[in-house]
């Protein structure tokens, strides 16, 4: 399925249990059961942060999740302890036993996870004692 | 491609653990990398790191490969390892090559400069490697050795072989490695064609042509065998031996051996055609020449245990003839005995039914005259005396013995014997032993027998015996010399009125002799036909001494008859005169080093030696000397055709050297002299067979040279020289 | 050099009473049972019955038999027959081996010209061996008992 790239600009609709606005830091805290979600991507968490830029239109920068962070999209699901999604380089670092999950059974588990929404490339690094760890499941072959 | 690369063969450093067993339509493949890239839109993975894969094979073992990086493509299933790629297959063997394609089953594809080390021994380099579609892989100028790469202190060595062929063919599924037109080199000097080569990868024997034997002889000239072994199945296999010689016509001999569950047997047949000199004539005058006839021997043996009591045990020789075995097969035994057992066990009870028949190769004795013993049946049980605490042991046995050309006997007994054990407060051991015995016999044919003393009378015989027995042992311990001492006297006095021997026909007690093994045994006669009676009394001690290294045991006693008594027995038997001969046995322990033991007969009025016996054995496995001496001097008339008297000298050693070397050597020399044997006593110093040898032997080759002599001509058996090569190459896994 | 009985103190004693408490396993073959009913025989020389056992004797033998007295015409003229025990002997409650050692003993028979005569003497030199090797286990079994119990 050819894959477009993810467009960090569709619109972002939050919901959660508590939502505060801090004008003068320009960031909005929301906590409690947060849903993002933008175009195919969504993100939960337990507590979010996100900054945004006012000159105008507000613009956001970049949302810091964290409490058992959840980011899905089509055939992939990445979990971890803490997430930022960096708007401005589309790239969302997921942190703290961050796993991957295919839709096709592969796990990837890693103390690091950068899921590059331009390249589409996820790449984990930096697990417990450095290293990365994980299965891939084969389809059974029919011949053995 | 260099066989001896040196690779590290320990445990993969940072590998997964084993992924659990596949349920279900998929099979997990675990992994572990320092860093891994996941493409999404391609779906290609980049590990790169000390990347280990691991994956488990339908039969649950745990497969395992190392490379610097792999990528793989998770549409395609394909994947590429690079760098320091290492592999361990289910079975343990270790690929290491520089860069590979696998398959999502880590199947190897393309590989280059690859080596693998089997689990069980031997490494097999190649240049190129490439997997055909029926799933073997083609390797392109690849050399094999079994030898050890390092030696000791891990510094590189030689290997003392190598098998080098331009095509290999390797294949995962049957286990296998097949060698075409493949040379061996030895120590990297002589290269030597070997045709056909198959090694198995996990162990297991393998179908495959063995090692070539090569040897000589007077009789047969130069002799070639070229054995192929067959494997049948897990548990059953056959090995055919083609020999050709420079001197006969050509022998086949096939093996079969089979495990079943209750037990294994074995075939084992050997056939030729060539002319054999009879040595028994019959007629006593020399035959010298024979015509050509097919010949052969056949060995077939097996044990089964039917359940927890029954087996079944049978072993079958048979020759056609009475040279075939010493020419053809170098064994010397004089007799090839055959027998059948079916037998009973439990805790108290021992059932035996059995046969025995044997086909003699001694040129002096006439077959017809050596006898069949079918059946032999043998009924014992054993039960505990509620009155006085003592045992019961009743025994019940029956014997047929048939010859062609000589007497037949027929026997029976049946007996109970009565024993109980007693201590005193002094700490003696007091036996006393009540025994009845009735028997039945008949024969015919005694005529036939030459010697009178074993002929009994014709028809049907029948006795009754008794006997009571005191016995008395008083174990006596104590500390001495810086060890533990074990001093037991022993007195026993033993009673049974007369009754008759020498009307009774003697099957199976002619072999007398009286040594500390029977002293104090109830009847000293061999097996049951000749019962001493009257009344002696036996008096002896044990000794027994032991300290760090040190063992020494010691057994000497002397029996006196209080009763006057017929002679039974010729003299010299050490049994037969009013007091018996001392016997006495001896043997000193060092350690592993040096183990020597003495036994003797004494005349009890001249103190002149009737057997004297020494046997020792001084140094390690490695280097050792073995000295033995035997004199039978019991100048027991020689009109009696057995327990004539002889004298021999036995040595044997071998020397290890420079740490791969050995020379062995072994001579019997017969001094019995001309007085005490006329027919076959030697002029004091005559050799019958000597062999001396010399071997080489390393981790993985072993060659050894023998030169035999032998010194008796026996019908078409010459008398000569033999010589003997031995070669076999070790961590080969299979036939060549 | 100060001997004194081994069975001092006659059946109850410790030694004789220790004897008692060995159960002998069963061993493979004829020869095995001959060993063991001496073995048994000679461990109850206590007259003791039914005692609760203490220790287990396991038995592995091996028999031998070798040719040799040669004459000049090649024939064999005397066998020797080696029987040789394997023994240990086990602390049944703790499992721990007290005593692992091995005993022998050998017996020289006459080839005589009727082969059966021969099978004969070698069977009747199993008998006698069996009984030789059940004393000499025995007796480095009470040794053993004794250097416990250190009268």
């Amino acid at each position: 399925q050819v894959f477009n790239g993810h467009n960090s600009n569709a619109p972002v609709d939050y919901a959660a249990d508590r939502i505060e606005l801090q004008d003068k830091q320009d960031r909005v805290i929301l906590s409690g059961n947060v849903d993002v979600k933008q175009a195919e991507l969504r993100l939960r968490a337990s507590r979010t942060v996100v900054n945004f830029t006012n000159q105008g239109s507000m613009q956001i920068q970049r949302i810091t999740a964290s409490g058992g962070v959840v980011v899905s999209r089509p055939d992939e699901t990445a979990t971890g302890d803490v997430g930022v999604y960096d708007f401005n380089q589309r790239i969302i670092t997921m942190t703290g036993n961050a796993t991957i999950k295919r839709s096709n059974g592969d796990v990837l588990r890693g103390g690091r996870l950068v899921v590059d929404l331009n390249s589409g490339v996820s790449s984990a690094s930096a697990g417990p004692n450095g290293r990365v760890s994980g299965t891939f499941s084969v389809p059974k072959q029919k011949g053995n | 491609q260099d066989v001896a690369r040196p690779v590290d063969t320990g445990p993969i450093a940072g590998a997964p653990a084993a992924p659990p067993v596949s349920t279900g339509e998929t099979e997990p493949v675990a992994f572990e990398a320092d860093d891994v890239q996941y493409e999404q839109n391609s779906e290609v993975v980049t590990a790169t790191g000390n990347v280990v894969l691991r994956r488990r094979d339908p039969q649950g073992q745990v497969q395992s490969v190392r490379a610097d990086k792999v990528t793989w493509n998770r549409q395609s299933g394909k994947i590429l390892a690079d760098g320091n790629v290492r592999m361990v297959d289910q079975d343990g063997n270790q690929l290491y090559t520089g860069q590979v394609e696998l398959t999502d089953e880590l199947k190897t594809g393309m590989m280059e400069n690859l080596l693998l080390v089997m689990r069980e021994g031997g490494r097999l380099a190649a240049l190129k490697g490439e997997r055909i579609a029926n799933g073997d892989v083609i390797l392109h100028k690849a050399a094999y050795t079994g030898c050890d790469v390092t030696d000791d202190d891990g510094c590189p060595k030689k290997p003392s072989w190598r098998i080098v062929a331009k095509q290999v063919i390797y294949s995962d599924t049957q286990k296998r490695v097949r060698f075409k037109d493949a040379r061996i080199e030895l120590f990297s000097a002589v290269q030597l064609p070997l045709f056909g080569l198959t090694i198995s990868t996990d162990g297991h024997a393998v179908s495959g042509f063995l090692m070539p034997d090569l040897k000589s002889s007077p009789s047969n000239g130069i002799e070639i065998a070229q054995s192929y072994y067959w494997k049948l199945a897990e548990n059953r296999d056959l090995t055919g031996t083609v020999s050709a010689f420079t001197k006969a016509a050509p022998m086949a001999s096939l093996q079969y051996r089979a495990l079943t569950d209750k037990g294994a047997y074995q075939i084992t047949g050997l056939a030729t055609a060539s002319s054999s000199i009879p040595i028994y004539s019959g007629t006593g005058e020399e035959i010298t020449s024979g015509n050509r006839s097919f010949r052969g021997y056949i060995f077939a043996n097996g044990k089964f245990q039917l359940d927890d009591n029954w087996s079944v045990t049978a072993s079958i020789r048979r020759a056609t003839d009475r040279t075939f075995l010493r020419r053809y097969d170098n064994n010397r035994d004089d007799r090839l005995r055959s027998m059948v057992e079916v037998e009973r066990i439990d805790q108290d009870s021992y059932f035996s039914i059995a046969g025995y028949a044997t086909q003699t190769l001694v040129a002096s004795r006439q077959q017809g005259l050596i006898p069949v013993a079918l059946p032999m049946i043998d009924y014992r049980r054993r039960i505990d005396d509620p009155l006085l605490g003592g045992k019961f042991e009743i025994q019940a046995n029956s014997l047929n013995i048939s010859r062609t050309d000589g007497q037949d006997t027929q026997r029976a007994f049946a007996s109970a014997q009565w024993s109980l054990r007693q201590l005193t407060r002094m700490g003696q051991e007091i036996t006393v032993t009540g025994l009845v015995r009735g028997d039945v016999y008949h024969s015919s044919d005694n005529a036939l027998t030459t010697e009178d003393l074993y002929r009994g009378l014709a028809g049907w015989q029948e006795r009754g015996i008794a006997t009571a027995a005191v016995d008395v042992k008083w174990p006596l311990v104590g500390q001495a010399f810086g060890g533990t001492q074990v001093l037991t006297p022993r007195v026993q006095l033993v009673a049974s009125p007369h009754f008759r021997n020498l009307a009774i026909p003697n099957e199976d007690s002619r072999a007398v002799d009286l040594d500390t093994g029977n002293l104090f045994a109830l009847n000293r006669f061999p097996g049951y036909d000749r019962v001493e009676d009257g009344v002696r009394f036996t008096y002896g001690f044990d000794w027994q001494f032991e300290r760090p290294r040190w063992k020494i045991k010691t057994t000497v006693g002397q029996s006196v008859r209080l009763s006057n008594q017929n002679t039974v027995l010729p003299d010299g038997t050490g049994l037969s005169n009013k007091t018996s001969d001392i016997v006495g046995r001896t043997e000193i322990r060092y350690r592993d080093f040096l183990n020597f033991i003495h036994r003797f007969r004494l005349d009890k009025d001249t103190m002149a030696v009737r057997r004297n016996e020494f046997d020792a054995v001084i140094g390690n496995t490695q280097s050792y000397l073995e000295l033995g001496y035997t004199r039978l001097n019991r100048n027991i008339v020689n009109s009696v055709e057995d327990l004539q008297d002889r004298e021999e000298l036995r040595a044997a050693g071998r020397i290890a050297f420079a740490r791969y070397w050995s020379m062995f050597g072994s001579a019997v020399v017969n001094m019995t002299s001309r007085k005490d044997n006329l027919q076959y006593g030697s002029n004091g110093f005559q050799p019958l067979r000597t062999r001396f040898g010399a071997a080489y032997e390393d981790d993985c080759v072993q060659i050894s040279l023998t030169w035999r002599r032998d010194y008796v001509a026996l019908g078409d058996v010459k008398r000569g020289d033999s010589f003997q090569l031995g070669f076999a190459l070790k961590n080969i896994g299979g036939g060549i | 050099c100060g001997l004194q009985p081994m069975y001092a103190g006659g059946g109850n004693a410790a030694v004789a009473q220790g004897l008692a408490a060995v159960e002998v396993s069963s061993i493979q073959g004829k020869a095995g049972w001959l060993v063991r009913n001496a073995l048994v025989d000679e461990l109850g020389v206590s007259g003791a019955k039914g005692v609760a056992p203490k220790y287990r004797l396991d038995v592995r033998l091996d028999d031998k038999l070798e040719s040799f007295a040669l004459l000049s015409d090649d024939t064999v003229g005397r066998e020797r027959r080696t029987l040789r025990a394997r023994y240990q002997l086990v602390d049944v409650g703790s499992g721990e081996v007290v005593l692992d050692q091995t005993a022998g003993s050998d017996a020289g028979i006459d080839v005589v010209s009727s082969d059966y005569a021969t099978i004969a003497a070698e069977q009747t030199a199993l008998e006698n061996m069996s009984k030789d090797i059940a004393t000499r286990i025995v007796t480095n079994i009470a040794l053993r008992l004794r250097g416990e119990t250190a009268q």
